[in-house]
């Protein structure tokens, strides 16, 4: 099961206008542990108000609560894409931070204000395509990309500890069945095989 | 759920991914062990 979370940051979360906050996420994450569940949260790491500190605590969080392997690499890496008429750009914080649309690329463009989270995910993003190509574990990339992630912020990577792991979440296997359905007026409800909405590395919204 | 738990009795081999928002997967607690029907990877 596929949860976008996007983040773990109720600010980033108001802006994004998710409708959940992160102990509603956690809650979800202890709920699908106690039915022996497996959730797949997809997140939207870099965004213009992501600082380095939520980046790690994103990735403090995925350790903590065992769902590393639950998580594809590339989710890390993900940068928020505002295409034309996107609802972000109704924020007026969100208009003043981007810059003219282009019409090659398609998004408006955007820069942190932290120029070491805009160069982080290009790193991340490198790392997760190299391990696709390399075909690595899971927990070799996210361990990777914790390292780079603390060298951005001028600390020593801790260890990551083995024992972070739920009993009860089952790794990824490949999906078979690609149905569309809706099986309730307020709930909408997309099955199908696991592929990212990613577009060079970087989300629709 | 009813497609779902159907679909499974005439192929109970076929597993899927499903998307949902957190929001709806609090909202719809009560119905998540259904889900978890055996032989059916979610």
């Amino acid at each position: 099961m596929i949860s976008a979370v996007e983040s773990v940051d109720d600010a980033v979360l108001g802006f994004l206008d998710k409708g959940h906050t992160r102990e509603d996420f956690l809650r979800v994450v202890k709920t699908f542990s106690e039915l022996g569940m497996t959730l797949h949260p997809t997140f939207v790491p870099f965004t213009p108000w992501t600082t380095v500190d939520g980046y790690l605590d994103l990735l403090r969080v995925i350790e903590q609560q065992g769902v590393i392997e639950n998580v594809a690499p590339i989710q890390l890496g993900i940068r928020l894409l505002i295409p034309a008429g996107s609802r972000m750009l109704e924020l007026e914080e969100v208009r003043r931070l981007v810059g003219p649309f282009d019409p090659r690329s398609l998004p408006y463009p955007w820069k942190n204000a932290d120029p070491r989270m805009d160069a982080l995910s290009e790193t991340v993003q490198e790392i997760a395509a190299a391990a696709e190509r390399q075909k690595e574990s899971r927990p070799a990339t996210f361990e990777r990309i914790w390292r780079a992630a603390h060298a951005a912020a001028g600390l020593s990577a801790p260890k990551i500890s083995p024992t972070h792991t739920i009993p009860g979440w089952r790794s990824v296997s490949q999906r078979t069945l690609v149905l569309l359905c809706r099986a309730d007026p307020d709930q909408l409800v997309s099955i199908g095989a696991q592929k990212p909405l990613v577009k060079n590395g970087r989300r629709k919204r | 759920m009813e497609l779902t738990e159907s679909f499974h009795r005439e192929f109970p081999a076929v597993t899927y991914d499903v998307t949902i928002k957190i929001e709806h997967l609090l909202k719809f607690e009560k119905q998540l062990p259904r889900s978890a029907i055996p032989a059916v990877s979610l």
